[in-house]
């Protein structure tokens, strides 16, 4: 529960009043050219940029220039692994795209002009600018989860900034205040509130200065009818002058804002899933929606409508209407949203109910479960012989009332136990010919039902015990946190901050449906 | 417009201190100001009119509580009470003979069964029949009448029960004897609060406040000695508030109470919820960090553009905390 003392918000409220916002802007000569001669070929290359040649060569290339945009790390950061991506690239470049022989050239010149310069301008302005003495607090904040250990590493370094402790925006909701908050990369790469609403009495937003700062301070309200002009939200707000007029000199462009943050790749995080997840014999496909989750980790949900997805909710409401404790519930998938907690298996194997609903049904869970598989493997050969189309006209025939194709799948389905209406349910069992023994059929399924539902209360009840109990800061900064259920076969569930959503659903083999798997390294 | 005298909008709450180190310490800017803000919403009457207000918080935490204690501050400010006994004795008038009733005396609350209204030389008398009394009440003290949420029609074994109604000191000190007598004898649903109900009830029952008396002494107490929130109060006790849960499903298929004030506490309460109280006053709180934050602005701002708004003149000049967007304005009731 997110219970503050009047204190706590007292001083919260003091520290936003006395915050200074300071926008400072470094600058590198070579970063800059490796920059614009890279926008430069973006330009050129124009629609070409589409082609998966240039797409494989552009997105190590973006990934590095936005990790250097993004986390005080020296300009030479990793410049070997760039520079042979670029020269694995020249050679089909020559005979490929000629035109372009001199652009790529010119990137790796620069690359390799980079590579022993050991400059860090963003961390020598946070080193710059940290207030000294060792009871100040500080924060440096960072867009992605992924920057972290590169800063980390930086960090350990500089001893001076020893108190600086890196955040995420997630962790910059509460009452606790900064004395000072680095803020890496344009205002408008965060959430408005870093800034409107700055959780430290002051804040330096540092980034290079050829990347443009769109952000404004605009009213939030109607300002015809408002108590406060956007003046008094940009109270205390210092914009550092270009420091020796040298963005002034740039004159070219360094590339669009949409190319400056990579797009994520979510065909290849997709590729990666399927390689790492079980194998499927069930050849039941569903259409799902990949996540990108905190630690470098994604996860198909199903994107069907009402499906639920079993969540940790931190955020919201901390009770129901009984006033008990609510911050695991399912929810429904479509509200989820990233800085969420999601709940997956991540021990044990397999779905989380399943082996719970079977210890409570004892020596019934084998026959219970043949009897569902029995009437479920009869309904999709149905459906392989004849077609989705053809099975539910004829389940029609028999009685069913919301036979559809989407229906059909869905019953199909392992993850479903009975269809809801026991007209639909009689007239599977009819097409599937165990006519008559439809009562033996209703009540397997039933208790089965039952079982499960009482499997999902015991773990959340555990989960419940475990959350009372853990240290849920240290969630909100990594991002993840495990959960031992020792109760529940030995398995454990890890609560995932919820990173990225992608924008496309598409289908995928259900057993690969809720199993995170590691895409990139943290 | 009902206006109230300037200077006792500065005096209310100005003598509310809370505990910081365990030292009595008046209390902050921002808090002040929320309690102005909700006593100037208060004392706004403009029959055929409702007020909105919009804040855009950096937290949400104890925001609604003190928004709540200045509405209730002042509503009872108004002296002029008589238009909500009068709505009262109608609702009651209008109830089934036999529905259960309970009429609050100092140090009593006595349970009975309506019987009727009564006109004896131009005034009317609610009639309360208990086991052994037929108590007749003065259309004027009909808010001193409280109707059960849950009707029932047998008389009680007890109708008379003493109730310790002693006006506690924090109370009469911060509000004066005659409204705090007013608050601990009547209900008036003057505000409900939609929001997160566990760090509301916190926030009202846990936090210790006080006021100074004459001699310097404190006299302690909480926000719920004020607001009186409906389900935190005893059985026995007046209110003058409630709290819903956001996700509440207890408004479902209820009889619609129209509160003078609806308090939405977070984003999610205002989108769900706004379409249920239209014809309250609104105050619309929204946590800058809320992750509805954006969406409960914009439709905030198209209710703004939709309806035809005015530009609402409290009478006093708002100073509100650094960064804290506020806004308020008038328009027709639906």
């Amino acid at each position: 529960m997110n219970y503050y003392s009047l204190q706590a918000t007292n001083d919260l409220y003091t520290c936003i009043g006395q915050s200074a916002i300071y926008k400072r802007r470094v600058f590198h000569a070579g970063f800059r050219e490796l920059c614009t001669a890279v926008a430069r070929l973006e330009r050129d290359l124009g629609e070409l940029a589409q082609d998966n040649y240039w797409k494989e060569f552009l997105q190590p290339i973006k990934h590095h220039r936005f990790a250097l945009y993004a986390a005080p790390v020296p300009v030479n950061w990793q410049s070997d692994t760039l520079m042979s991506s670029i020269q694995s690239h020249t050679r089909r470049c020559q005979l490929l795209f000629p035109d372009f022989v001199s652009h790529v050239q010119t990137i790796l010149d620069k690359a390799l002009a980079l590579a022993d310069a050991q400059d860090n301008p963003l961390m020598e302005v946070i080193s710059q600018q940290a207030l000294s003495g060792d009871d100040h607090t500080g924060a440096l904040l960072l867009k992605e989860t992924w920057l972290f250990s590169l800063a980390e590493a930086v960090l350990d370094s500089y001893p001076t900034l020893k108190h600086v402790e890196l955040v995420n925006q997630y962790q910059l909701r509460g009452p606790h205040c900064y004395d000072q908050l680095f803020v890496t990369g344009p205002s408008h790469w965060y959430q408005e509130y870093i800034l409107r609403s700055p959780r430290a009495r002051r804040v330096d937003v540092v980034r290079y200065g050829w990347l443009p700062d769109k952000w404004r301070a605009e009213p939030l309200f109607l300002s015809a009818i408002t108590y406060q002009q956007p003046a008094t939200i940009t109270k205390n707000w210092v914009e550092d002058d270009d420091p020796a007029g040298q963005d002034s000199l740039a004159g070219e462009s360094t590339g669009r804002e949409q190319d400056i943050i990579p797009e994520i790749n979510w065909s290849q995080i997709s590729t990666r899933m399927m390689r790492q997840a079980q194998d499927d014999h069930s050849q039941e496909y569903l259409p799902a929606r990949p996540y990108l989750l905190a630690a470098g980790y994604a996860v198909f949900l199903d994107a069907s409508e009402n499906a639920k997805v079993l969540v940790l909710d931190l955020e919201d409401e901390a009770e129901d209407e009984e006033d008990k404790p609510q911050q695991v519930k399912y929810l429904t998938i479509s509200k989820l949203r990233p800085g969420m907690f999601l709940l997956l298996r991540t021990g044990g194997g397999g779905d989380y109910i399943v082996p719970i609903a079977d210890r409570i049904l004892r020596e019934n869970a084998l026959p219970l479960r043949a009897r569902q598989e029995e009437w479920k493997s009869r309904l999709r050969k149905e459906v392989e012989a004849k077609g989705a189309l053809r099975t539910c006209i004829d389940l029609l025939d028999y009685g069913a009332e919301r036979a559809n194709e989407v229906n059909v799948r869905n019953w199909m389905s392992s993850r479903n136990i009975r269809p809801q209406d026991d007209r639909d349910f009689d007239a599977i069992l009819k097409l599937a010919g165990l006519q008559g023994r439809e009562q033996e059929y209703r009540n397997a399924a039933r208790q089965i039902e039952t079982a499960r539902r009482q499997a999902g209360f015991y773990i959340r009840q555990q989960l419940l015990n475990q959350v009372a109990r853990a240290d849920l800061s240290e969630l909100h900064r990594k991002g993840y946190m495990d959960f031992e259920l020792p109760e529940a076969d030995g398995g454990s569930l890890t609560a995932f901050r919820v990173e990225h959503i992608a924008p496309e659903v598409s289908t995928v083999p259900a057993s690969r449906i809720g199993h995170p798997a590691k895409v990139r390294e943290s | 417009m009902n206006a109230v005298a300037t200077q006792e909008r500065a005096i209310l709450p100005g003598s509310l201190y809370y505990q910081q180190e365990e030292r009595w310490t008046p209390l902050p800017a921002w808090t002040q100001f929320l309690l102005d803000l909700g006593f100037a919403l208060a004392t706004q009457e403009d029959p055929g009119n409702r007020i909105v207000a919009g804040l855009a918080l950096p937290i949400r935490s104890y925001a609604a509580p003190f928004i709540a204690t200045g509405v209730i501050a002042g509503k009872l400010s108004l002296l002029d009470q008589n238009n909500d006994a009068l709505e009262r004795f109608e609702q009651i008038r209008a109830l089934p003979i036999g529905t259960s009733l309970a009429y609050r005396k100092i140090g009593k609350r006595i349970k009975g069964l309506f019987d009727g209204v009564e006109e004896a030389k131009g005034h009317f008398m609610i009639l309360l029949r208990t086991n052994n009394e037929l108590y007749k009440i003065p259309s004027t003290l009909a808010l001193q009448v409280d109707i059960p949420a849950a009707l029932s029609k047998s008389l009680p074994r007890r109708s008379n029960r003493r109730t310790k109604t002693a006006l506690p000191p924090f109370l009469s000190l911060f509000l004066g004897q005659e409204r705090a007598r007013a608050v601990v004898l009547q209900s008036h649903l003057d505000c409900v609060i939609i929001g997160p109900i566990a760090q509301l009830t916190a926030e009202i029952t846990e936090t210790r406040l006080a006021v100074q008396d004459t001699t310097g002494g404190f006299a302690p107490g909480t926000l719920q000695d004020i607001i009186r929130a409906r389900r935190l109060a005893k059985e026995t006790e007046s209110y003058r508030s409630e709290l819903y849960y956001t996700h509440t499903r207890e408004l479902e298929g209820k009889r619609q109470e129209i509160p003078v004030f609806v308090i939405f506490d977070g984003a999610v309460g205002f989108l769900k919820w706004r379409d249920f109280w239209r014809c309250s006053n609104w105050v619309v709180l929204l946590d800058q960090t809320e992750a509805d934050f954006d969406t409960a602005v914009h439709t905030f701002n198209e209710e703004c553009v939709k309806n035809e708004v005015k530009k609402a003149n409290l009478g006093i000049s708002l100073s509100p905390p650094s960064r804290m967007p506020v806004v308020v304005y008038q328009e027709d009731l639906p």
